[in-house]
This record gives C-alpha cells, structure tokens and sequence, in this order.
C-alpha cells in the first residue's frame, strides 16, 4: 500500500488544529478539545414548587449518563423536569445562558 | 522530511492493539448501558431534532457490532475489518446524542481508525501464530503517537485555568480527602507531566524513559485518586499506555545514512524480519 503523504501530513494538521479551535474560538469546556477534567463550566438546576420550596428528585430517572457541562441544558431539560410531581418553575443555568419555565 | 514510507517491528503496534481492543470493550458497554437508559425513556439531547431517536433494536446493534469487532481486534482476527466497523459505529453513535460524548470515547474511536490501516495482526495474533513475523508500515503508527500528543497537549493547555490550577477543581474530584496543601502542587505536576513529558517528552529520546514512568503513574493516580468514573478511565488508561511502546520503538525521524539504516526498519514494505 502507497503512503498517503498529503493525507498523513493532513490528519496531523487536523489532529491539532481541531482541539485548538474548540480551546480558542469559544468558552470551554467545548466538543473534540480534549479538555477532560479542566474543572470549567457548570450546570445549575433548581426544581421548586408552586411555593418556592425545592422539589427534590432523582437525577439517576432523568439523565442517561452524569450530565455534561458543555451541552446545551437549558433547551430540553426544563420541560422534562416540569413533569416531576409538584414542579411549578425550572431554572437552568449555564455560564452563557439561563433559562426559566413554568410548569 | 517524515519517513513516511518506513516499515518497522510489528510487536510495538501489536500491544497498542491489545490496549485499545479491551478500551473498546469496555467503551462499548458504557455506551449500551447510556444507549439503553435513552432507549428506555430518559433524557435525550440529539444534535439536531431530525436525527431519529434511539431504539432497543438499534442499541443491540451497536452493542453486537461493538463487542464482535472489540474482540476481533483484541485476538487479532480480521483486525482491518473489524476497527473499521468499530470506529464507523461508534463514530455514528457519537453524533448520535450529545451525552454520548466523551473525550475517552472519541480517542479510541480514532486509534481504532489509524489501527485499521497499521497490519498490526502480524504479530501477538491469532493468525500471526506459527507466521515469520512481518514488518508493518509506519505512517498509522505516526498518526497514532501525534494523535496522543495532541490529547495530553490540549488536555494539560485546558487546565490552566482559575478552577484547575489552584487546585480547587481537584479536591472535588478526589475519592480520599488529602491535605489541603497537596492540591496546588497536584494540579501543577499534572499540568507539567500532560504538557511536558506526555506531548513532548515522549518524542525525545532522552525524556521518553522518564515520559513513560510520568505517564503510567499520571494514569495509576487518576485511577486511584478521583472518585467517580473509575471504570471509564481504566478504558482510557488502556487506549494510552499501551501506545507508549510505539513511542520507545519509534524510527529516528531523520534520514539516516547508508552506514546507518535505523533501528528495525526498512524502506521495503512487509520483509520479513530475522
């Protein structure tokens, strides 16, 4: 089999410039920068009821794996949690968003 | 110029094998039992919402391709075939949901597709067994060694942060509470080791040796240290360690002269070695 020279030396170019760009070209933690365990980003959930009391509930019912901070939390997840019994408001917040629903 | 056309020791590139197979192996029942948590009604958060949702029958597909092709590739049989449809699959799996994402995940569904091209069943195989042992060409390995460069690189640049470097992200993470003095000094050694033995120092033939030893007792502390996903990281110990070897083993990237043809290698493709 022929070496692939331009291919070789274009997979190397990639397999850095890809994690650069996800590192320089928005806030991190983001996708395919290998930025395990940076200890940025955070996820902020808060279930209450129709009082303002906190609504307790099993993160194990509703998420698949333990959340990760660099999705998107704030477009599906209020409306999921509004289905716990009791919920009248969800808040979701992230560093570069927050949104508020209620139930 | 990178010696692109070189062909070297198959046995270096052989152990990698063994590694990434049992880190797909383990890979993979991660990703069936989160598969199958979506399958069974929890939260999904898909790329975009025309991708289809994720069945019960599609899970026992991936899990199927997964473990045959993890096992395929761990004895050495039909090794091309197999970390092809592994690294396809898996690779669809991953743009299949956001939560399927992982940076463990995504290194090994890579290796797996530079291993596909790096005849890495000539030796330590099943049908190797009994075979003069082959020499194997050198490109997929250099794609193998860069594309570990580039994780401990961006993996140890990401740490330099207000969380990660005073220590604070870290003393969350342990699984037994340390001195609170050890927290700062950790995460700077940490840094240190990812950025300067691991990117750097496995490429130098005087620092590999040293590189080696940083790199397996940075994977033995964050087994033993952090407290959650230790299962999960045994697969990535598994997708890294293994390839040290190819780094010890590696050609000189320099042309050599003619009184000096490089350690185990030749310029020929597949001769079968002495």
């Amino acid at each position: 089999m022929g070496v692939p020279r331009g291919v070789v030396l274009g997979v190397i170019a990639a397999q850095f410039c890809v994690p650069l760009i996800a590192l320089v070209a928005s806030e991190p933690p983001t996708r395919l920068g290998f930025q395990m365990y940076s200890g940025l980003g955070s996820l902020d959930v808060t279930v209450e009821d129709e009082h303002g009391q906190d609504v307790e509930y099993d993160p194990a019912e509703v998420f698949a794996v333990s959340p990760r901070v660099e999705i998107d939390w704030t477009r599906r997840l209020p409306e999921r949690l509004c289905a716990i019994p009791g919920a009248a408001q969800v808040t979701v917040e992230r560093p570069d968003g927050l949104r508020t629903v209620r139930c | 110029m990178l010696r692109l056309a070189l062909h070297v020791d198959p046995r270096p590139v052989a152990v990698a094998r063994i590694g990434l197979a049992l880190a797909a192996l383990i890979n993979t029942l991660e990703m069936y039992a989160l598969l199958s948590g979506l399958a069974a009604g929890k939260l999904a958060m898909p790329l975009t919402d025309w991708v289809p949702s994720v069945s019960h029958v599609a899970v026992q597909v991936v899990l199927a391709v997964g473990v045959t092709a993890s096992v395929s590739i761990l004895l050495g049989v039909g090794t091309a075939a197999a970390a092809i449809a592994y690294s396809l699959t898996m690779g669809t799996v991953l743009l299949w949901d956001q939560q399927t994402y992982s940076s463990h995940q995504v290194i090994v569904v890579l290796l797996i597709a530079y291993l596909a091209f790096a005849r890495s069943d000539r030796a330590y195989s099943l049908v190797s067994r009994g075979r003069p042992r082959r020499e194997v060409p050198w490109w997929p390995q250099l794609l193998m060694m860069t594309q570990l460069s580039a994780l401990y690189l961006f993996a140890g640049l990401s740490k330099i942060n207000h969380m990660f470097l005073p220590g604070d992200a870290l003393a969350g993470w342990m699984r037994y509470p340390l001195p609170e003095w050890v927290y700062q000094p950790m995460a700077v050694a940490t840094i240190v080791t990812e950025m300067g033995l691991l990117a750097v120092g496995l490429w130098v033939p005087r620092l590999r040796m040293v590189a080696v030893v940083a790199g397996m007792g940075l994977h033995l502390s964050i087994l033993t240290l952090l407290a959650d996903s230790t299962i999960q990281l045994v697969a990535f110990a598994l997708a890294c360690v293994p390839l040290y070897p190819l780094f010890l083993a590696r050609p000189s990237l320099r042309r050599y002269g003619q009184d000096d043809p490089g350690p185990l290698m030749t310029g020929a493709p597949g001769p079968t070695l002495s």
